[in-house]
C-alpha cells in the first residue's frame, strides 16, 4: 500500500533484514525504477491539478474595463464644480456568465473652473473602499481609513499612496458624457490597471 | 537532513512507521495478484486531487452547475483533462472494485480472521457506488438529470420510508437548487469523509493480518518494498495510462443543460448500472414490482455476499461463494451485454429510435456549447435559455409539430398525401429550401408543379387551393416561364432571382448595388428582358418596398413581396397568411398560426427558415 506516495529517498537503503543483499546492483535498479514509476503515477494527476489551480494566472486577461462607457449627459453635472457620483454600467463577463449592463463600479464627475469635465474612479487608491464626497468640507473622504482628497483629486493626507485615479472623459454628440472606465491596483504609488 | 529526521523520529516514531509499512514481509513473495487494493487507493488519490480542483470551479445550483462545468471543460486550463480524469477514474474504481473483490474471494482472503475487513470492503464498495451516483448528477446536464431521476424514483419504491427518503435526498419533491446542494455535500463532503474513515480502518486491519498468501510456499517471503511496491506502481501506471487514453480518445461528455420540459429519449444510467436497468425491463420483473427488482433482489445478493465469511465455514461453503460470485458477475455481464446489444446493434424500431435520440442529444450538447462560446455568451438566467431561444434547435421541432403534415419532405413516411410545397428536410438541419434561389426559380417558371400538392387539400380550404392553382400567378408562370428559361435570358433570370432573394435580407444575399440585383430590379419593374417582355411586370400585381428605401416601388397590392422570404414577411405570413399575403384579392389555403403558436415560437420558426441564427466560425472538433 501507500505505493502512490513517493517514498522518501532518505529511507531507501534497506539496511536491515533485507534477504537479497547478495544482489546489490539489481536492488539499486529496482529501487530507482520503483521510485520513478511511483513518482510518475503520483505527479501526473498532481501536476494536471496544479495547472488547473493556476488557471487565473495562466489565462489571458479578459477584463471588463478599459472601454468607453456612456455615463450621463453634460447637463446632469452641476456647473458650480460640485462632484456627482455615477454608477458605471457595461456588459460584464464573470467566468461563464455574460451580464448585460451590469454594475462595474462608480465614478465622480465634476466640472472644473474652465467647465471641463473631469472624472475620478471612486475606488480609494489606498485599499479599495469607495470614497465619499463630503459636501460640507468640499473634499473626498474614504470612510475606511480616512484617506482624503481635494476636489481635483489631490491627496490631502499621507494615508493614500497616490491621488485619486482620474479617468479619461469624452463628450460625444455635444452632450453625452463617455468615460473610459478602469480599476487600478490599490496600495501602490503608481497607477497600474488591474 | 539526518538531524531533522532524528528530531522528528524522536517525537513521532516516523522511522518505525515508514519501516513497518515498507518492509512488511509478503509471504510467498511479491505477486501481481495483490495489486488491486493499491490501484483502488491510487484511483481514490486521483479522485481527491482532481475532485478538489473541480470543487474550486464548480457551482452547485440549477442556474450555475451546467454553466460552471461548461467553463471547466471548455475554458479553464487543462479543465478537460482534470474533469476527464475524474470522470473516468470514477468508472475505473468500479471496475477495480470488482477485480479486487474477485481476487479476495477466489483467494479465500475473506475468511476468518479477515471477516471484518471483508465487510469493511463491502461498505467501501457501497460508498464508491454512492459517489458515482451523486457525481453523475452534478453537471446538471440532460444525461445526468434524467438518469439520476430514475435512481431517486427507485428510492421512492423502498418500503415505508421510500417517499421520505426520496424527498430528503432531493431536498424537496422536485429536482432543483437543493437537489444539487445536497448531492454536492454528499459527493464532496460526507461520502469522501466516510470513504477515508473506512479506508483507514480497512488498511489498518489489512496490516494486522497481512496479505493473505495464495500459496505461501511458492517463493521466499519478500519485503513489501521494493518488489511489491514496484508491481503496485506499474499497475497504477497502467490504470493511469488507460485513464489518459480515455480522456484523450473520448473525453468526458457534457450534454445539453438539464431541462425538465425537454424529453431526453437517450436516457441511460451510467454503464455499470446497465445490468440493473436491463433487469428491470424484463416483463416478469416489472410484474413483481420495482421494489423487488431494484431493492429486494440486489439487497439479497449483497446479503449473500456479506455472509460469505460465515458461509465459508460450512463444508463446500468456499466453493459455493466462488461459484455465486462468478454467477452474479456472469449475470450482470450478460445483462450489460444484452442492454448494449439492444441499444447499439439490434435493428428494430426501438433501437433505431434510441440511437437517433443519442445522436440528437450529442447534437444538442454540442449546440449548447457552441452557443455558450458565442459572443452573446451565457445570459444571467443560465444556459437553459441558450437552446430554448435557439432557432436552429427549436425551428425543426416546431416545424415537425405544426408544419410537416402538409409541407412534407419527399423522403418521409406520411399517412396522407402532402397538401403544400416541400419547405425543408429535417434530418440534415441544413439550409431550408423555402425561399431559396431554387425555390424562387420554381415559383416563377414551374408554379403548377411547385404548388401541385395543394390539389390534395380537402374541406373548406379546398376552394382557395383550387383558386391558387388556377390563379393569375399560375397563368403568369406558364405564360412567362418559358421566356425566363430562354438561353438568351439566362442572365436576366439570375438577376431577377437575385433581386427577389435579396429582399429576404438573409445572411448570404447580394448587396443592393450588386449588378445582378440592380438588373433584377429593373426587370421586376419593367418586365422587359434581353429577349422579349413579360405579359405583365411583377410590379403590376405585387406590393414591394425595398429595404432601406424611403419610397415603396409599389403598394396596396397583394401578395406583398416586401421582405419576401425574410423574417418579417415570414412571421406575418405564419401568423396570418390571409391578411398579410392574400388579402381581399388573393387566395390563401394555409391556416393562420397566430392562435396556436406564441410570437416567440413564430419568431424561432421564421428565423430558422431564414437562417438567422448563430453558427460558429468553423465547426471544429474539440473535447
Amino acid at each position: 500500500m501507500n505505493s502512490e506516495a513517493p517514498a522518501p529517498t532518505e529511507e531507501s537503503p534497506p539496511v536491515s533484514e533485507s534477504p537479497q543483499q547478495d544482489m546489490p546492483r539489481r536492488g539499486f535498479v529496482m529501487h530507482l525504477l520503483t521510485l520513478a514509476v511511483s513518482g510518475v503515477v503520483a505527479l501526473v494527476p498532481l501536476i494536471s491539478g496544479l495547472f488547473f489551480f493556476l488557471d487565473p494566472l495562466l489565462r489571458k486577461k479578459k477584463s471588463s474595463g478599459g472601454e468607453f462607457v456612456r455615463v450621463t449627459t453634460t447637463s446632469a453635472i452641476p456647473d458650480n464644480g460640485t462632484p456627482m457620483s455615477f454608477i458605471i454600467r457595461a456588459d460584464k463577463q464573470d467566468a461563464w456568465n455574460k451580464f448585460p449592463n451590469s454594475e462595474l463600479g462608480s465614478v465622480f464627475l465634476r466640472k472644473d473652473k474652465e467647465g471641463e469635465i473631469v472624472c475620478f474612479n471612486a475606488r480609494c487608491p489606498h485599499l479599495g473602499c469607495t470614497v465619499d464626497y463630503k459636501a460640507g468640507k468640499h473634499e473626498f473622504v474614504c470612510p475606511c481609513h480616512d484617506s482624503a482628497f481635494e476636489l481635483d483629486g489631490a491627496r490631502t493626507n499621507a494615508i493614500p499612496p497616490r491621488n485619486m485615479d482620474s479617468l479619461e472623459v469624452e463628450v460625444r454628440d455635444d452632450n453625452e458624457v463617455w468615460v473610459r472606465f478602469e480599476n487600478f491596483a490599490a496600495g501602490t504609488p503608481e497607477k497600474k490597471p488591474v | 537532513m539526518n538531524r531533522f529526521i532524528d528530531w522528528l523520529d524522536h517525537r513521532t516514531g516516523i522511522r518505525e512507521i515508514v519501516h513497518d509499512s515498507l518492509y512488511e514481509q509478503v509471504p510467498g513473495g511479491a505477486r501481481w495478484r495483490y495489486v488491486w487494493g493499491s490501484t483502488l487507493v491510487f484511483t481514490f488519490f486521483v479522485q481527491m486531487v482532481t475532485g478538489i480542483c473541480l470543487w474550486m470551479a464548480y457551482s452547485p445550483s440549477a442556474q450555475t452547475a451546467w454553466e460552471s462545468v461548461y467553463y471547466i471543460q471548455y475554458e479553464m486550463t487543462l479543465g478537460w483533462l482534470v474533469r476527464g480524469l475524474h470522470h473516468f477514474a470514477a468508472q475505473a474504481m468500479v471496475v477495480l472494485l470488482v477485480f479486487h473483490l474477485v481476487q479476495v474471494v477466489i483467494d479465500g482472503a475473506y475468511k476468518a480472521p479477515r471477516e471484518i475487513n471483508f465487510w469493511l470492503g463491502l461498505v467501501l464498495m457501497q460508498i464508491v457506488l454512492g459517489l458515482g451516483l451523486t457525481g453523475y448528477l452534478l453537471p446538471w446536464d440532460q444525461k445526468g438529470y434524467y438518469a439520476t431521476q430514475v435512481a431517486t424514483e427507485i428510492m421512492r419504491a423502498a418500503p415505508v420510508a421510500g417517499p421520505y427518503i426520496q424527498k430528503l435526498v432531493q431536498g424537496g419533491s422536485e429536482y432543483g437548487h437543493h437537489t444539487l446542494t445536497r448531492f454536492f455535500a454528499l459527493h464532496a463532503g460526507i461520502l469522501p469523509a466516510l470513504l477515508i474513515g473506512f479506508l483507514v480502518l480497512h488498511i489498518a486491519i489489512f496490516r494486522r493480518h497481512g496479505v493473505h498468501p495464495k500459496d505461501p510456499d511458492r517463493a521466499p517471503a519478500d519485503p513489501f518494498w521494493p518488489d511489491q511496491v514496484l508491481r503496485d506502481a506499474v499497475a497504477c501506471l497502467a490504470v493511469l495510462a488507460a485513464l489518459l487514453g480515455l480522456v484523450i480518445w473520448r473525453g468526458a461528455e457534457l450534454s445539453a443543460p438539464a431541462n425538465p420540459g425537454e424529453p431526453f429519449s437517450a436516457a441511460r444510467p451510467e454503464w455499470y448500472y446497465l445490468f440493473l436497468f436491463r433487469f428491470l425491463k424484463f416483463e416478469w420483473v416489472e410484474h413483481l414490482g420495482l421494489a423487488f427488482g431494484a431493492i429486494y433482489l440486489p439487497g439479497l445478493l449483497m446479503l449473500i455476499l456479506a455472509l460469505m465469511p460465515l458461509t465459508a465455514k460450512i463444508r463446500g461453503g468456499h466453493a459455493f461463494n466462488v461459484l455465486f460470485l462468478w454467477l452474479v458477475i456472469a449475470g450482470a455481464g450478460g445483462l450489460t451485454g444484452l442492454a448494449l446489444y439492444e441499444d447499439w446493434y439490434q435493428d428494430d424500431a426501438d433501437s433505431r429510435d434510441f440511437r437517433a435520440a443519442v445522436a440528437a442529444a450529442h447534437t444538442d450538447g454540442r449546440r449548447a456549447v457552441a452557443l455558450a462560446q458565442s459572443p452573446s455568451g451565457i445570459p444571467p438566467e443560465g444556459a437553459i435559455t441558450l437552446l430554448r431561444n435557439d432557432p436552429l434547435t427549436q425551428g425543426p421541432k416546431l416545424f415537425q409539430n405544426y408544419c410537416i403534415d402538409c409541407h412534407q419532405p419527399d423522403d418521409g413516411e406520411f399517412e396522407n398525401p402532402p397538401q403544400a410545397p416541400m419547405l425543408a428536410h429535417l434530418d440534415t438541419k441544413g439550409p431550408v429550401y423555402f425561399g431559396s434561389r431554387d425555390w424562387i426559380r420554381k415559383v416563377l417558371t414551374d408554379f403548377a408543379n411547385h404548388f401541385a400538392p395543394l390539389a390534395n387539400i380537402e374541406g373548406e380550404r379546398a376552394e382557395a387551393a383550387q383558386a391558387i392553382l388556377e390563379g393569375s400567378m399560375a397563368e403568369w408562370s406558364s405564360a412567362n416561364g418559358p421566356l425566363l428559361q430562354n438561353d438568351a435570358n439566362a442572365e436576366d433570370f439570375d438577376a431577377l432571382v437575385e433581386f427577389l432573394y435579396a429582399q429576404s435580407l438573409r445572411p448570404d444575399v447580394a448587396p443592393p448595388d450588386d449588378p445582378r440585383v440592380v438588373r433584377g430590379r429593373e426587370i421586376f419593374e419593367t418586365g422587359t428582358l434581353t429577349e422579349g417582355e413579360f405579359d405583365s411586370a411583377c410590379i403590376d400585381c405585387h406590393a414591394m418596398h425595398v429595404a432601406g428605401e424611403a419610397e415603396p416601388l409599389s403598394e396596396d397590392m397583394q401578395p406583398i413581396l416586401t421582405n419576401y422570404g425574410g423574417n418579417e414577411w415570414l412571421r406575418a405570413f405564419i401568423a396570418d397568411p390571409q391578411s398579410h399575403y392574400a388579402g381581399e384579392y388573393g387566395n390563401n389555403a394555409m391556416p393562420a398560426f397566430a392562435e396556436q403558436l406564441s410570437p416567440l415560437e413564430i419568431d424561432l420558426l421564421a428565423r430558422w427558415m431564414t437562417g438567422d441564427y448563430y453558427l460558429p466560425e468553423e465547426a471544429g472538433e474539440s473535447h
